[in-house]
């Protein structure tokens, strides 16, 4: 064994620096969401970093603020709208584009994504505009029609990239032994399929949850949903229910990943 | 004689079978006739349409002309899911999320057949390749020959008249691939299943086949039972692409070809002729033994089980492939050595036509 695998110096260096590397960005991507959490527990009324007490009374605040938890429900309510439409036009969409046979598959393929290409507060505008035309006001209805067209590329890359790498020998052993069409989509396609899509329903869901560039321009004015309330209350509140709120935010996002990835497994979303 | 299906009215009829994929002819006018329970073989180098011609029978690929039956229904008419077939696919398409018992019953669920008759095959076909312990597997917890074995239950148990196999052993080693011949082929004997296997490996074909469909750039070549594929080829192609040949050029006049070393062969034409001539039926002499048709020297020389293969260049730049066994005295050559050669046997070489 001795000195079988002596690891040279450069790799080593190598191993170190993507090692840096990696904690680097993580923490770049983690910490400010940990000092949101923490402010949200400062004992001082204004926003400021490090903190320097422990209460809950900014999250007691908050669960007693009317406005909050009505905007709560709104963006649950449009979360859930959001997902309910991307899954009803994505999966679809999806198949259609990997699997059909048709003139302008391609051109679909890509034409689907345009929307989430474009800047969001445009797309916003935009459907203001076009609702406006057929009289189709600002609304809850309104905002999660924005917000799904803003976020069903992302269902829809999702589906197809596990499509994609699905055998098409699976389906085609199905048929041949007597399948029809749906029974394979129902007993095959659809089962290989669950975990890209449950993991596009969390993330739309998320986006509708939480999308601010689409729904400032499209959420009725007597919904109001949580991003666009929480942004009036930066504006005019200086205190750290601000953080406790985004605080509760992040807290449900991570529970949503989590649950995704500890049912399906996330590296699932990559096969 | 020439090996061509005999007998009443075949089981399984394809003809003028052709398909294209833009201008590349991948099938033309494929012809074959297969008997009930007869195992045939479809041999031929990679891309010369082996695969598609199975996908055409199974439905996934549509001919562009031509008419397949099976017993006496036409099955270019029906859909796929209603054709009388099985496919056993290369790597086995098991599905990853059905246990090996599920992936087996699936096509009696999808017919609506009972779930305690489904059971009841289920557990019959499994024993029949001896897998009843593995049924609450899954398939990625399965070895290679397992898997194939899953699959081929899978595809037995709907029973299908006719089972088609492509390069159903190509992911097994090559110990475990000769076993698995052997089974397979006792297990569709047993049953009095029609399959068509398709290879590129000859000797996969030699062993488990009745017959043997020789495929070249899309046509059949020939088709006939292991033994008159290797002595009697059809073509040069055919010679070539089964087993090791050599090809002599000479002249034929008055219905017989003549060798170098007065070695006679009756030949139905005249002209110039290729002689197809094994490696086996070379005898090698000394370099001045007077019998001997050609002088040459031995270049290489490599040891196979029970004989040596050599190879001999003549003078005149010819190179021969020839067997010799290892326990003769020509069974241990140097390379470099000065031999003569002659043919053995003149009723076992094949005189073709020049191919000008
Ligand atoms: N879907 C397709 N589109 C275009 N060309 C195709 C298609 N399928 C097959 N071909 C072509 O048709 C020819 C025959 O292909 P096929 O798969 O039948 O060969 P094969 O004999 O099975 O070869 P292998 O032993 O490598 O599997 C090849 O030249 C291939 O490139
Ligand atoms: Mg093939």
């Amino acid at each position: 064994m001795s000195g079988a695998k002596k690891i040279a110096l450069t790799d080593r260096i190598g191993v170190a620096a993507i090692y840096a590397i990696g904690l680097l960005s993580l923490a770049l991507l983690v910490a400010p969401s940990l000092i949101v959490v923490a402010i949200s527990f400062d004992t001082r009324s204004y926003v400021s970093f490090p903190p320097v007490g422990f209460t809950f009374d900014w999250y007691a605040k908050l669960f007693a603020t009317p406005e909050l938890i009505q905007a709560m429900w709104v963006s649950l309510k449009v979360g859930l709208i959001v997902t309910g439409m991307c899954l009803a036009l994505g999966v679809p969409t999806a198949i259609a584009c990997v699997r059909g046979r048709f003139k302008g598959r391609q051109a679909l393929s890509v034409f689907v994504l345009f929307p989430h290409m474009v800047p969001g507060i445009v797309l916003g505008i935009a459907i203001l505009f076009a609702g406006a035309t057929i009289n189709a006001r600002p609304s809850i209805g309104l905002q999660s029609l924005a917000v799904a067209c803003f976020i069903l590329a992302v269902m829809i890359r999702i589906v197809m990239a596990r499509l994609m790498r699905l055998d098409v020998a699976l389906e085609e052993a199905s048929a041949n032994l007597g399948a029809t069409r749906f029974q394979t989509f129902r007993h095959v396609v659809l089962p290989l399929l669950m975990p890209a899509i449950w993991a596009g329903a969390a993330f739309t869901f998320i986006e509708g949850f939480d999308n601010i560039s689409v729904a400032i321009f499209t959420h009725g004015h007597r919904d109001r949903p949580l991003p666009v309330e929480l942004m009036s209350l930066v504006q005019n509140d200086n205190t750290p229910m601000v953080a406790a709120v985004s605080a509760a935010q992040i807290a449900l996002s991570v529970v949503i990943l989590g649950v995704v990835s500890s049912t399906l497994g996330l590296e699932k979303l990559n096969d | 004689m020439d090996g061509a299906y005999v007998g009443l009215a075949p089981f399984v009829a394809i003809d003028g079978l052709t398909k294209r994929f833009g201008d590349h002819v991948a099938l033309a006018d494929c012809a074959l006739a297969i008997g009930r329970g007869e195992i045939v073989t479809l041999l031929g180098p990679s891309g010369c349409g082996k695969t598609t011609l199975l996908r055409c029978i199974a439905g996934f690929a549509e001919p562009d002309a031509g008419r397949i039956a099976i017993d006496d229904t036409d099955t270019l008419a029906l859909p796929v899911n209603r054709r009388p077939v099985g496919v056993v696919f290369q790597n086995y398409a098991l599905f990853p999320h059905l246990t090996v018992a599920a992936n087996v019953g699936y096509g009696l669920k999808m017919r609506g057949v009972a779930k305690a008759e489904i059971d009841r095959r289920v557990a019959e076909i499994l024993a029949l390749v001896s897998l009843s312990e593995l049924k609450d597997r899954y398939p990625i917890a399965l070895s290679g020959g397992q898997q194939q074995r899953v699959a081929v239950a899978r595809a037995l148990v709907v029973e299908p008249k006719l089972l088609l196999l492509d390069e159903a052993f190509n992911a097994l080693d090559a110990k475990l691939r000769a076993g698995m011949q052997a089974e397979l082929r006792k297990l569709i004997k047993r049953l009095g299943m029609t399959a068509i296997f398709v290879t590129h490996d000859q000797d996969e074909a030699l062993a488990i086949s009745d017959r043997v469909a020789v495929m070249g750039s899309g046509r059949i070549a020939q088709v006939a039972n292991p033994i008159d594929i290797y002595d009697r080829p059809a073509s040069p192609y055919v010679a070539q692409f089964v087993g090791t040949s050599n090809m002599l050029e000479a002249r034929a006049s008055g219905g017989v070809a003549t060798l170098p070393g007065g070695i006679k062969l009756a030949a139905p034409i005249s002209g110039n002729v290729q002689v197809l001539v094994r490696p086996q039926n070379f005898e090698i002499l000394d370099a001045s033994d007077a019998r001997a048709g050609w002088q040459g020297r031995v270049t290489f020389g490599r040891p196979a089980g029970a004989i040596v293969e050599y190879e001999i260049d003549a003078a005149d730049g010819t190179s021969f492939k020839i067997a010799a066994l290892r326990d003769s005295p020509a069974g241990h050559l140097p390379v470099g050595a000065k031999v003569g050669l002659a043919v053995r046997d003149a009723g076992t070489c094949v005189v073709f036509e020049a191919s000008s």
